[in-house]
């Protein structure tokens, strides 16, 4: 079966004047009909700007390469009708910033209608009913009100719901979730992780999930990649890559984790260093340098994804582990 | 040890038109104390948090070393926000888009410490930089060229450049890999035991909380609904709401969304 979302070596780059910032380097990743990817990693490692690639919505001093497909189309370098045809309404995003991608002026329930209006040609008063449903539907309480509301009148967890219930007013085939959770109260994170699921089985919709939240990734994605200074480091399946990780960043990551079962301690565990700067390329592993298992040939060469790419094959998917290291844990 | 609250919150009241955002609401802070909030989205969290800084309208008594913040003039607002910090909810959208990251350090420190030469105030921007874990040849970018996290970090930097007394931080570590939340953690932490700054601590992670908190208050539908040490609210938590949401925090292996943890 032909993945959905197919991204082959996406590079993104970003020119300045004191350099340029390598943001995205190589990554390679599909998305199966129906499936959800989790994208976990370092704040700063590349995960957003790689989907904004995939939107086509990067800042103007932004330089991409590589090939990304939308239901077997290339769409990277697409024409903006063709563009502005898919996006917004069969591949949508929810973006990290709720309060910056909401227009300030106008009304929820104006924005929200305005996306039927634009996308599918609905009359205002069937937009506004479909709007007022689908803030019941993401648990905004009193919708009614709420849809007169601006955006700095709502809460923020409010105004994340109602950017979700936004990106699934045209039932899109892809949803790009950038951290839709993370302003959220664990009951109503609940209720939101029910509801993408919920979404994913009726309406069949893929799911992009990028969250620094290991436990929500953990228990929702059919399989993660975890990205490091651009570059993904590790793949596998939702349930397998926290139990056996091997790439000692995560590893890493995964003893900062703390929840409400392990002891209360004086300090908060951090890993050591600071990551690389991405304007500079280095000839090693980027994370040699805060690596406990680091050697001389991990400063020097740089380790390859082992399964080189990651292809979607939706059954041997359980089993294939890529991991992109020289001393690897085994698992 | 006996002494007086560094901030004393008497029946804080927050309205917007005719709806009613917090209810009368009453606590102490004490210096050098950590006091969590959590409670439901929309619960009134960060209208309680600005209204004692005066950035809403409300009515009541916010006792500051016995001063009404509700009710001084500004001009004496404007002196006290110097010891009086808060970062936002909306890292991006809380930060001045037209800046770069070097003048939006800078800037409380040209107000509020104008005598400071260029060299000590360059030395001390940088200094506030790394500890928050970005890197100096950042300081000519603009907000909208960082990551999520990277944002949420400068309006750390900034809100800490002055030392405050008291810092509210609402949602300060949401958008951050578990590795950074530690390290914003310690780093508040740090400079609460440096300087004795009393914190108002607002986020959904329930974890970092009980790591932060001397105690915790608990908001639902604006209202406070419990109130205890950090030990014993976790330990026994009393109200129906404080139960579920302890109940909802999820954890890695687990399968999402146990409907049995929703209200
Ligand atoms: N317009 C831009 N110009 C220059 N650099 C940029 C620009 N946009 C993003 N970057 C840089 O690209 C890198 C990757 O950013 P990205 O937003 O993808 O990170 P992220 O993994 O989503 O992090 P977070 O978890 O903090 O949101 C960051 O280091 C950021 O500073
Ligand atoms: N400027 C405003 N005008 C009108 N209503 C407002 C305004 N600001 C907040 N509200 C309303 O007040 C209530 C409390 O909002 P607040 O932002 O304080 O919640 P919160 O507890 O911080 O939630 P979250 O955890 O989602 O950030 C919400 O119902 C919100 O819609
Ligand atoms: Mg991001
Ligand atoms: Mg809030």
């Amino acid at each position: 079966m032909q993945p959905v979302l197919n991204i082959k070596q996406l590079d993104v780059k970003f020119k300045q004047s004191t350099g340029v910032v390598h943001a995205v380097r190589q990554v390679t990743l599909s998305l199966g009909l129906g499936e959800c990817l989790g994208v976990v990693g370092e704040s700063g490692s590349g995960k957003t700007q790689a989907f904004m690639a995939v939107m086509g919505i990067l800042e103007k001093n932004a330089l991409v390469q590589g090939s990304i497909q939308f239901e077997g189309r290339e769409i990277l370098g697409a024409s903006p009708t063709t563009l502005n045809r898919i996006r917004g309404a069969k591949l949508t995003m929810v973006f990290q910033d709720p309060m910056s991608s909401l227009t300030p002026h106008l009304t929820i329930g104006t924005q929200m209608a305005e996306v039927l209006v634009v996308h599918q040609k609905e009359s205002w008063g069937n937009a506004e009913r479909a709007a007022l449903q689908m803030l019941d539907q993401v648990r905004v309480p009193e919708a009614a009100r709420r849809l007169k509301c601006y955006p700095h009148e709502l809460s923020g967890g409010m105004r994340q719901r109602v950017m979700i219930g936004m990106s699934l007013l045209c039932k899109p085939s892809v949803l790009i979730a950038d951290e839709p959770t993370t302003a959220l109260d664990v009951t109503v994170q609940a209720q939101i992780i029910k509801l993408l699921q919920e979404m994913r089985a009726e309406l069949g919709l893929s799911l992009v999930l990028i969250s620094h939240d290991l436990a929500i990734v953990s228990g929702l994605a059919d399989t993660i990649a975890v990205m490091y200074a651009g570059r993904i480091v590790e793949q596998s399946s939702g349930g397998n890559i926290f139990q056996h990780a091997k790439h000692p960043y995560t590893v890493a990551l995964l003893k900062c984790t703390s929840d409400l079962a392990s002891p209360r301690l004086d300090r908060l565990p951090t890993l050591q260093g600071f990551p690389p700067d991405l304007t500079q390329e280095l000839p090693g592993c980027d994370f040699a340098a805060r690596c406990s298992r680091a050697s001389e040939i991990c400063r020097r060469v740089r380790p390859e994804l082992s399964a080189a790419t990651f292809e979607y094959r939706s059954l041997d998917a359980q089993s294939a582990h890529p991991v992109a290291c020289h001393h690897p844990y085994e698992s | 040890m006996i002494h007086s609250p560094l901030l004393q919150v008497s029946d804080l009241c927050v309205q917007f038109g005719a709806f009613t955002a917090v209810n009368p609401v009453s606590f102490d802070l004490n210096e050098g104390e950590t006091l969590g909030l959590v409670g439901e989205s929309g619960s009134g969290k960060s209208s309680l948090a600005r209204a004692i800084l005066r950035l809403v309208p409300a009515t009541g008594v916010v006792l500051w070393k016995s001063e009404n913040i509700l009710a001084c003039s500004h001009q004496r607002l404007r002196r006290l926000r110097r010891d009086l910090s808060i970062i936002f909810q909306d890292p991006l959208a809380s930060l001045n888009p037209r800046m770069q990251v070097g003048d939006l350090l800078a800037e409380p420190l040209h107000i509020f410490e104008p005598a400071l030469s260029h060299n000590e105030r360059q030395r001390r921007i940088l200094k506030m930089l790394d500890r928050v874990g970005l890197h100096a040849n950042m300081l000519t970018q603009y907000p909208h060229e960082f990551s999520g996290g990277q944002c949420q970090r400068i309006g750390v930097a900034r809100a800490m450049m002055l030392q405050p007394q008291l810092l509210v931080c609402d949602e300060p570590v949401s958008s951050l890999d578990v590795s950074i939340q530690g390290q914003i953690v310690n780093l508040l932490v740090d400079l609460q035991i440096e300087f004795n700054t009393a914190m108002l601590f607002i986020s959904h992670n329930m974890a970092v909380v009980r790591h932060i908190s001397d105690r915790v208050l608990v908001m639902y539908r604006g209202q406070l609904v419990e109130s205890a040490s950090c030990d014993t609210l976790f330990a026994a938590p009393v109200h129906p709401y404080t139960r579920a949401l302890l109940a909802a925090v999820p954890v890695i292996g687990a399968t999402a969304a146990r409907p049995s943890a929703m209200l």
